[in-house]
């Protein structure tokens, strides 16, 4: 039987009162950040995006995702299709394509101008965002940037100086550096080369040695020769002389008795 | 007139695609065969923090699905609608608050273990016979889970993978296919390369957050080589090519890896604790299953290089024996439990 043992199993709650639960929850933290000035409603779910009388300021601060969701509810009071959210999340990301534009497309739109929704704010930014891109404030920032570098120049002239400065001193410290690592270095060497003379010696004591051991195993050989040769001698004088009556005749009824070996 | 049947698609915030996406697709694609207006209606879902996770609920609870005759729901929390024709199709769950808790939060606080039993109670509650009329899963692992930790039945309907064209071919290197996460445990293979004397490649596609871990793992190895994401085509080219294909997670719902490694012919080397890989391969006939230990898997390798006749044999018997699993079965299971007459039976009478 297959699945015999007591599951683990969560208590049983209704769904709709756990959602409403959560419902409250997530409102009650929502109405919390909104009295929070320093922490804006970030929520992205519908409810949070639904319930919110986004500014212009607050939508342009979102991050992308959110304020995917966001630009819909605001200008059009509903959530967005998944193909919508797709596509401007992807023109937000991969083609680049500014906030203040997206706002602007979406106030455009017939569905919000059928809606009236109005998004507090808005002119104010799109106002501020053409006045920042228009030509003379760019030239006007141009200016500012140009006045403001040949106001820095001296102090960035000193900069360079002390820099240089500062590079001298390196690279002379460098200088020493290399001059210590190099009398090191020929310090090693010498003492290598010592070291390796020392050895020549020890090989070539060490080849004498072997030549005197050889020379002393070739005149021991010679000797133990010699002297296996004069025991040789010794022995035959020392032997006594066969007495042929008692050993040499041979057992007349043995015929193999007596026959050369 | 068509039955409107709504598969409910939980979109991911950075619209990433993987097998889930395929899953849907190759879903909608068969109940539109069987004689369904099938539609897959997308619902952002954001699972950054649990903020976030109670919201997504809410979002997929608040949806009007009305104007459908029937309702789809696959993965959490997209079970959580509302429709008096709603069948689940599991997939899984949130993972990280069920069997991979612990494996996710080492020592976890009140906090967790709050957020844990509201997800399961949450998950419980919206798969009550009284709000979902059937549950099916895609595998045993996962049939298993909800049993244990919900204590709700459902019925395995495996599906086919919706990767087309998969084939047979030369019997080259060794593969790994997959996203590089730490469930997958990757490094195992990695590991068992070590004990491989002879000169086989193993190929690792897929990207994931592991990757630059297994990387330095590998780094001594020249043998081991990461491919990155593979377009389809090449995909199929890299399981034609395989000698084996070596996929060992942990307690894997589905692993569509064994299924197409299947289709192209190949055996694979799996682990006992592998979830429904273990259960799809038959040790010894359509590949190994072995204890998740560097050496033993090493040691199966082995065998596919030394006797190269074997890994065609298994990898042939695999094939038949997942000839049995098809979306034409999928979609006349799901549309007899919605209640509907398929095309099947239509033309029938």
């Amino acid at each position: 039987m297959k699945n015999k043992a007591v599951p683990n199993v969560p208590p049983k709650l209704d769904l709709d009162e756990l959602m409403e639960r959560i419902r409250s929850e997530l409102a009650k933290q929502s109405a919390f950040q909104k009295h929070d000035l320093s922490a804006p409603d970030m929520g992205n779910t519908s409810q949070g995006f639904e319930r919110r009388n986004w500014t212009a300021r607050e939508l342009l601060t979102l991050p992308t995702a959110e304020f995917a969701h966001a630009v819909h509810f605001a200008f059009l009071g509903r959530e967005p299709t998944p193909d919508e959210f797709t596509r401007l999340r992807d023109r937000l990301i991969l083609q680049h394509v500014g906030r203040m534009r997206v706002l602007r497309e979406f106030h455009d739109l017939p569905e919000g101008r059928q809606r009236r929704t109005h998004v507090d704010g808005f002119w104010r930014e799109s106002l501020k965002d053409r006045i920042y891109w228009s030509p003379p404030a760019k030239l006007g920032r141009f200016a500012g940037r140009a006045i403001g570098d040949l106001s820095r120049t001296p102090q960035r002239i000193r900069a360079f100086v002390n820099r240089m400065e500062s590079l001298e001193r390196g690279w002379a410290e460098l200088s020493m550096a290399t001059a210590t690592f190099k009398n090191v270095q020929a310090n090693t060497t010498a003492e290598l080369r010592r070291l390796q003379k020392d050895v020549a010696q020890f090989r070539n004591a060490l080849e004498d040695l072997k030549r005197g051991v050889d020379g002393l195993e070739v005149v021991l050989d010679a000797r133990v020769e010699s002297l296996a040769a004069r025991i040789c001698q010794i022995e035959e004088l020392t032997e006594p002389a066969p007495d042929s009556e008692q050993a040499g005749a041979p057992d007349a009824s043995n015929p193999i008795a007596g026959s050369p070996g | 007139m068509r039955p409107r049947i709504a598969i409910v698609v939980p979109l991911s915030p950075s619209g990433e695609r993987g097998g889930a996406e395929r899953f849907f697709v190759g879903l909608r694609q068969a109940l539109c065969g069987a004689g369904m207006a099938a539609e897959l209606v997308e619902v952002y879902n954001d699972e950054h923090g649990f903020e976030c996770v109670k919201r997504s609920y809410l979002r997929f609870y608040d949806l009007d699905l009305q104007s459908f005759d029937g309702a789809i729901s696959a993965k959490a929390p997209s079970y959580a609608i509302r429709h008096q024709n709603h069948i689940c199709y599991l997939m899984h769950t949130m993972r990280k608050y069920y069997d991979m808790f612990d494996f996710v939060f080492s020592s976890p606080s009140e906090r967790n273990c709050a957020e844990r039993n509201l997800i399961q109670a949450l998950d419980t509650s919206a798969l009550q016979p009284t709000r979902t009329k059937r549950i099916f899963a895609i595998g045993d692992e996962v049939v298993k889970r909800l049993w244990r930790y919900n204590g709700l039945r459902a019925h395995v309907l495996r599906h086919p993978t919706s990767l087309a064209g998969l084939h047979d071919g030369p019997f080259g290197y060794l593969l790994l296919p997959g996203r590089l996460h730490k469930w997958k445990r990757c490094e195992l293979t990695i590991e068992a390369m070590q004990y491989v004397e002879a000169p086989i490649q193993l190929l690792i596609c897929g990207t994931g957050v592991e990757e630059e871990r297994l990387k330095a793992l590998a780094k001594n190895d020249g043998r081991i080589r990461f491919l990155g994401h593979l377009p389809d085509s090449e995909l199929i080219a890299a399981y034609a090519g395989a000698l084996a294909v070596v996929f060992t997670p942990i307690r894997e719902d589905l692993g569509l890896v064994t299924q197409e490694a299947f289709q192209s012919g190949k055996p694979v080397i799996t682990c006992i604790d592998s979830g429904e890989p273990a259960r799809l391969v038959r040790d010894n006939e359509t590949g190994f299953v072995c204890r998740p230990d560097p050496k033993e898997i090493a040691e199966r390798i082995g065998r596919f290089i030394n006797h190269p006749g074997l890994a065609s044999e298994m990898g042939s018997r695999g094939r038949s024996s997942i000839e049995n699993i098809t979306w034409d079965k999928v979609a006349s299971t799901i549309v007899d439990a919605l209640g509907f007459a398929s095309a099947a039976d239509n033309c029938a009478q």
